[in-house]
């Protein structure tokens, strides 16, 4: 008897126990995060989306539609069962609009909500649980010409070149024969050079790019561009504060040192603070990724104080036991002010060493020049134009000497005829 | 001076079946040079929708390859691969252009990596699963309320053992 109560007390005690600690993971993907659609007159479309069960376990789905465009979307169900089994699973909705809807963007969600497999409804939660959106944009072209544009301004420290990119879009109804624009440079209240972009026309809906390079001999600091976008008669305006000259922080070395494969290794990083104030609450974070470009490291340093004009040393460990010889790639970021500058690096770990070299890639303004193909057919043309045109006047000079010839032949001042 | 005007004729027309040969030989070997020299792009396929961020882009007849989001490579990025023929490299999610340049260089095709927006919570901790940062908010008894901008894999503490709805859809415009 008093056996049987022990069993229930152990019993007992475990099913409370299971229920106390017991892991409630939600865990919810949906993909796309969002389907951008460009209207027409009538708009009639059936467009799919997964649901991700990312921890694989049996669970209930709940769908339901919001905004704007809500009454105008149909999901093909309102909840859907989920078992282990299903690692993603593939949904659609329909969307039924007509006009009448005013030029720019309009918007709806379709949320998808976890439920634990026995509740049907999510009004019968009773604890948290997360749900996922994928987003429809609908963009209702503005009528005539209208561009949406932004600039985004990127410092090549190495060739000390400033490349403006100016990415449009153009969402009127009209195609935009031409576009460009002057980028104006101003320190403070002075205006210090204009650069002028390339051309381009945008088709209705599509996009381009107008880009301008500036190699600045003005001092280091901040500095304004303002864009005067010029397409078709019609002009737009944009305004960026970028910085000239070299970064505030450099990254001027890094390396490890007595490292032994599958020990921790101490990672010190060397960065160079080439401002005149100190910079606090700098912090280091390294990812390393395996040759399939998973993460397989995230390292992160605790913070530093940099002293102006100086080097500090900031370390960062990384714990290599599960770690194999070989070459890695890894991006290493000092965040700093809200800011942040990035490196790449190739890492390479030896039995006793880890070697850190180069760069992974870059954006290149001038990309590698190949023949193209129209080249070599101009080149071949112009080759069969020279050959046919040689071949032509040595005929017709062959013609006319043997032409003279008949000639005299025939008006009785032939060779024949004098012997 | 006939057997003058023979000779010159059939010098000219030995000249001419020559030039025409030539011409042919031209022609077929450019043709030849540019079927063979003429970058191919292997993977992925124009037009295709990726289910992953990490791509290894295979082609051939090349080790250097574009990748722009503009149709017209006005900012490319090159990547000069080490191993002829292959690049493995991780996108954001986004719509993408690529060739690959050798000798020649090859048309351009497209590829899509689809954003996927993922939430988890465990115990108290939500993490951002998904490939893109997230707007989070919470829909409780009081209504639905902005919680936080989370980036891929970052972490959030929350209390839990309110019954609230935590929402994840994608950040930025």
């Amino acid at each position: 008897m008093a056996d049987s109560k022990k069993i229930i007390f152990v019993l007992a005690a475990v099913f409370l126990f299971g229920i106390v600690f017991s892991r409630f993971v939600f865990a919810l993907g949906i993909t796309p995060g969002r389907t951008t659609i460009d209207f027409s007159s009538k708009l009639e479309r059936e467009v799919e989306f997964s649901i991700i069960n990312s921890e694989s376990k049996n669970m209930g789905v709940a769908f339901s539609v919001q905004g704007e465009l809500a009454e105008f979307i149909r999901v093909d169900s309102d909840i859907e069962k989920f078992s282990s089994n299903d690692a993603s699973r593939q949904f659609k909705f329909n969307i039924n609009l007509s006009s009448g809807l005013s030029p720019g963007l309009h918007k709806a969600e379709i949320i998808a909500t976890e439920l634990p497999e026995d509740i049907g409804d999510a009004d019968m939660m009773v604890r948290a649980t997360v749900s996922v959106v994928t987003q429809i944009y609908v963009y209702v072209p503005y009528p005539g010409k209208y561009i949406e544009s932004d600039l985004n301004i990127v410092n090549k420290e190495d060739t000390n070149v400033v490349s403006f990119y100016i990415p449009m879009t153009s969402r009127g109804k009209e195609d935009i024969g031409k576009a460009s624009a002057v980028i104006e440079i101003y320190k403070g209240e002075s205006k210090i050079i204009s650069l002028n972009t390339n051309e381009k026309g945008i088709k209705s809906g599509e996009r381009a790019e107008l880009i301008a390079s500036w190699n600045p001999d003005v001092a280091p600091g901040e500095y304004n561009a303002v864009v005067n976008l010029i397409y078709d008669n019609q002009t737009a305006r944009l305004e960026r504060k970028f910085n000239v000259g070299n970064e505030s922080l450099a990254v001027v070395g890094i390396s490890t040192n007595e490292f032994k494969l599958g020990q921790i290794a101490k990672i010190k990083i060397l960065v160079q603070n080439k401002l005149s104030d100190p910079v606090h609450e700098a912090n280091v974070n390294m990812r390393i990724y395996d040759p399939e470009l998973t993460s397989i490291a995230d390292l992160k340093s605790e913070n530093y104080e940099l002293a102006p004009l100086a080097n500090t040393e900031m370390v960062t460990y990384w714990d290599t036991e599960k770690i194999e010889k070989g070459e890695y790639s890894s991006e290493l970021k000092i965040n700093f002010d809200k800011k942040f500058i990035s490196k790449g690096f190739k890492v390479r770990v030896n039995a006793d060493s880890i070697d850190f070299t180069g760069v992974g890639f870059a954006v290149s303004s001038q990309p590698s020049k190949a023949i193209s193909t129209r080249t070599i057919l101009f080149i071949v043309i112009g080759v069969l134009v020279l050959i046919n045109v040689s071949w032509l006047v040595y005929w017709m000079r062959n013609r006319k000497s043997s032409g003279k010839k008949e000639e005299r032949k025939s008006s009785g001042k032939g060779y024949l005829k004098l012997k | 001076m006939k057997e003058i005007n023979k000779i010159n004729k059939r010098a000219i027309t030995r000249i001419g079946k020559i030039a025409i040969a030539a011409q042919f030989v031209l022609v077929i070997g450019v043709l030849a040079f540019i079927y063979f020299c003429t970058p191919k792009l292997d993977y992925p396929r124009n037009n295709e929708v990726l289910s992953q961020s990490a791509v290894e882009l295979k082609f051939r007849n090349a080790r250097v390859v574009l990748i722009d989001e503009n149709p017209d490579f006005t900012s490319p990025r090159e990547i000069d691969t080490e191993n002829a023929g292959m690049a493995n490299i991780t996108f954001q999610p986004g719509v993408y252009y690529w060739k690959a340049v050798g000798i020649l260089e090859s048309s351009a095709k497209r590829f899509t990596i689809p954003s996927e927006v993922g939430l988890e919570l465990d115990n108290e901790i939500l993490r951002n699963s998904g490939n893109v940062p997230v707007n989070v908010s919470v829909e409780n008894e009081f209504g639905l309320s902005g919680l936080a901008i989370l980036d891929i894999k970052v972490e959030y503490e929350v209390n839990e053992s309110e019954k609230a709805v935590y929402r994840g859809e994608q950040h930025g415009g």
